[in-house]
């Protein structure tokens, strides 16, 4: 098959992304193995005001095992991602291919592969207990907390 | 269950209330907060239980305030209050079992305050493949039904069938079967054709919560009518040696070819269209070389 023909092939939605859970104790190759096999998927970019039902909502509630929303360790609150455990791989794939970009009270939400739920992961990471990139942004976001952890000191 | 519960803006002005707005203690009053309820953060509750246990943390806090407002002492408030909060834990309805093999029970989704997030059986949804066999020209029945307890409400099922004798939990080889309604379906008389895995999908306002499969074999021997075909072919056999001399070869023309019903298969009109334009090209290559032997006269 030609290249420009396998362009017609390609499912832009399915290739993984740069993406990587940089806590994932083991190798790359294995960590891509489990992405492509994965039913999990890593909702990010959301309102600090999304809930599980609205993203239930989203979801036309169907497809869905289980709803994990990521919360801030100390607060306890959602601070913007979630994971999305779907029954299987090709419901995963109908939710990457129509979801994506979608808008979700007022934030283009982004989808990613994930290996699966863990324990202990829907918390931030970041120093203040939300995430990482809420940690340094220095503009104004009502839907994410404000002002970033850095310019808040 | 307290950082579940209840927001920080809400513990942070509770504690406000009992030491003051800046005071020194304001730490440690939150610390105290957490320390209190620590016994129930490996709680687990039934998901449906949440509000009533939300609706319990509210009154608490308000419980708080008021108690703050009356100069009370958070190192008594506190303990009182998680203990009573316990009583109220131990009194709500458990998180049912879950039954297996498969299905999404949601009377079995838990909710775990250690993590605050909620999570349902580790089941599949996809049931194992139950085999029917019937004979031929019997009547096979599948019951679509789970052994767990399904909702009172807004139950539909929708049955599909993977023809050919596939035996597979593949949703892409099956084909709707509109005419199958309900819990219930059967096929009589059996036949042959009909051999291969009917799927029943329950769904609850288009939630799915089990796929079950039934994969049917039909066995018996073959119809009467097949057997004297059979015997028919084997005396034509017999019979054809022996009178193939007396058969004339058939030379249809043209027309008769044409007039067939099958005559306009595709590969027939394509070979039509070539000698169409073959014939079209000669005549344009005739008329040129004419015109050339023509002009070179002049």
């Amino acid at each position: 098959m030609s290249k420009d023909l396998k362009i017609l092939c390609k499912d832009p939605a399915l290739e993984l992304s740069c993406y990587r859970d940089h806590q994932f104790s083991g190798r790359k190759f294995q960590q891509e193995k489990l992405l492509k096999e994965s039913s999990t998927l890593n909702m990010g970019n959301l309102s600090f005001y999304t809930t599980e039902e609205k993203i239930h909502e989203l979801f036309s509630r169907s497809d869905i095992r289980n709803i994990f929303m990521g919360l801030d360790k100390i607060k306890k609150t959602a601070c913007g991602f979630c994971f999305v455990e779907c029954h299987n791989r090709a419901d995963a794939e109908n939710a990457m291919r129509f979801l994506t970009g979608t808008c979700l009270d007022e934030w283009i939400i982004c989808t990613d592969w994930d290996v699966g739920f863990r324990e202990g992961q829907q918390y931030g990471r970041g120093k203040s207990g939300g995430q990482v990139r809420d940690e340094f942004r220095e503009d104004f976001h009502s839907g994410r907390g404000g002002f970033g952890r850095q310019t808040q000191i | 269950c307290l950082l579940c519960f209840t927001t920080y803006s809400e513990r942070l002005r509770i504690c406000q209330m009992f030491v003051g707005m800046r005071s020194p203690k304001l730490e440690e009053c939150e610390e105290a907060f957490t320390a209190a309820f620590q016994g129930l953060s490996d709680t687990e509750i039934n998901y449906d239980e949440r509000s009533h246990l939300h609706d319990t943390f509210t009154q608490m806090t308000h419980a708080l305030q008021e108690l703050a407002a009356a100069q009370g002492s958070f190192e008594v408030a506190f303990p009182d209050a998680a203990e009573k909060m316990k009583k109220v834990i131990t009194q709500l309805k458990e998180a049912q079992a879950c039954i297996p093999p498969c299905g999404l029970q949601e009377f079995a989704r838990r909710f775990l305050c250690s993590g605050c997030y909620s999570r349902v059986c580790d089941l599949p949804l996809d049931c194992p493949v139950q085999d029917v066999t019937v004979t031929r020209g019997d009547q096979a029945m599948f019951s679509c039904i789970v052994n767990f307890q399904l909702p009172k409400e807004e139950i539909t099922y929708s049955w599909k069938f993977a023809g050919g004798g596939l035996r597979t939990q593949d949703l892409s080889y099956f084909r709707d079967m509109p005419r199958a309604e309900g819990y219930l379906a059967r096929i009589r008389p059996a036949q042959l054709t009909h051999r291969g895995t009917f799927s029943c999908v329950i769904k609850q306002d288009q939630r799915p919560l089990a796929r079950l499969y039934f994969f049917l074999n039909v066995t018996g021997p073959p119809p009467r009518a097949e057997t004297e075909l059979q015997a028919s072919f084997r005396e034509v056999l017999r019979w054809a040696p022996r009178d193939a001399e007396l058969i004339e070869p058939w030379r249809p023309s043209l027309g008769e070819l044409l007039a067939r019903p099958e005559a306009l298969t595709p590969s027939n009109l394509f070979l039509l269209a070539v000698l169409g334009a073959l014939a079209s090209a000669s005549a344009t290559v005739l008329a040129w070389m004419f015109f050339r032997w023509y002009c070179s006269g002049n």
